[in-house]
């Protein structure tokens, strides 16, 4: 079940690049046949680590490129349904062309949004720019 | 409104980065590393006592042995050498660069010439997780099955070295040994296969494999 531990690594290496107040709604990684990642188990494990993060409903797109091999023989290239297939020519001496990808692709995020305690810290300055300068204010709401 | 962010990263970058501070630790330190994984009952930690019991006055030898819980294979190991870290991973099913690092903060690294990773009984999830080591080590056993590398090729692939041991019950048990050596050659042609029995103490090729490396690594 090592789906959690790759979920969970998965979102810390997306925190470091979720914009500050911004909540992510959706990966896509490319993870091939190498890493014997079972889809499903690998979506409830991304659930439950979206969520103690604060990103419930978070989508995750995995994409699973098949192994691919070519001939050491005849130079033939194709996506087998199984690593150990032997080539048409009946070379059974293959190279691994592809099938070990472990990627993150992407990550979408929505629109930032100013959480709540800025929002009492620009509503304070804002109370100030009535009172003191303009320019505090200005560069506060440039902040958000 | 959404903003996508293209990213392009290994999944397990992080892991990875620990991993590679600990190579660089295991190099300035001069210490050999290899990662040994293997189904549970495979005879890892057996293998790692006669290895200790073998090589105990010529090389310092250090283990940091994984295992969802107990100190059983510690105390084992801990019978034939002083650098053992026993490392319980509770759920966990393999170990990660992070919990290594942690063992090795208890290890005297500069005293050892090799250090030996046992990983915690599995042949799927550690091969993912980089530690840091020089070589990767599959083990598998004639008492699991003949048909084992071709069902874990992920571990098969990865591998510097595969071990087949329990040879000595091949009298007893229906086993194919060409039909392994087959699915071991198709996945990996150029990882060498030593068959072994620790049990009956026949694990000579293991040993020169394990002194040959670390010739080779002083000598670099």
């Amino acid at each position: 079940m090592h789906e959690v531990s790759i979920a969970q690594s998965l979102i810390e290496l997306i925190r470091r690049y979720v914009p500050a107040h911004c909540r992510l709604l959706r990966a896509t990684v490319r993870i091939g046949p190498m890493h014997a990642l079972e889809p499903e188990a690998m979506r409830l494990a991304w659930t439950i680590a979206t969520t103690e993060v604060g990103w419930a409903g978070a989508k995750l797109d995995i994409e699973s490129p098949p192994w691919r091999l070519r001939c050491a023989a005849c130079g033939r290239c194709w996506a087998p349904g199984r690593v150990d297939e032997a080539c048409t020519c009946g070379c059974t001496n293959v190279e691994i062309m592809g099938g070990d990808e472990f990627q993150l692709d992407s990550i979408e995020v929505d629109t930032p949004v100013v959480p709540d305690r800025q929002k009492r810290v620009t509503s304070n300055r804002t109370r100030l720019h009535n009172t003191e300068t303009g320019a505090r204010h200005e560069h506060q709401s440039s902040n958000c | 409104m959404s903003t996508k962010v293209p990213i392009v990263e290994n999944v397990l970058k992080i892991n990875d980065e620990m991993a590679l501070q600990n190579h660089q630790l295991f190099q300035n330190a001069g210490v050999f590393v290899v990662d040994l994984i293997g189904a549970p009952g495979a005879g890892k930690t057996a293998l790692l006592e006669l290895t200790l019991r073998r090589l105990w006055n010529t090389v310092n030898i250090g283990v940091i042995v994984g295992d969802p819980a107990t100190c059983r294979d510690g105390d084992r190991l801990a019978r034939h050498s002083d650098h053992i870290v026993q490392v319980n991973t509770g759920s966990g099913c393999h170990l990660d660069a992070n919990q290594v690092r942690h063992a090795m903060d208890k290890l005297a690294l500069k005293d050892l010439d090799i250090l030996i990773i046992e990983n915690v009984g599995n042949l799927i999830c550690p091969v993912s997780f980089n530690l840091g080591q020089h070589c990767k080590i599959g083990m598998f056993s004639v008492s699991e099955g003949d048909d084992k590398a071709a069902k874990h090729p992920n571990l098969v692939i990865s591998a510097d070295l595969l071990i087949l041991n329990k040879i000595d019950l091949l009298p007893y048990i229906p086993f194919d040994l060409e039909h392994f050596r087959q699915d071991v050659r198709h996945l990996n042609r150029t990882a060498p296969l030593l068959e072994v029995s620790v049990a009956k103490d026949q694990a000579a090729e293991w040993i020169d494999w394990l002194t040959t490396k670390v010739q080779q690594s002083n000598n670099t």
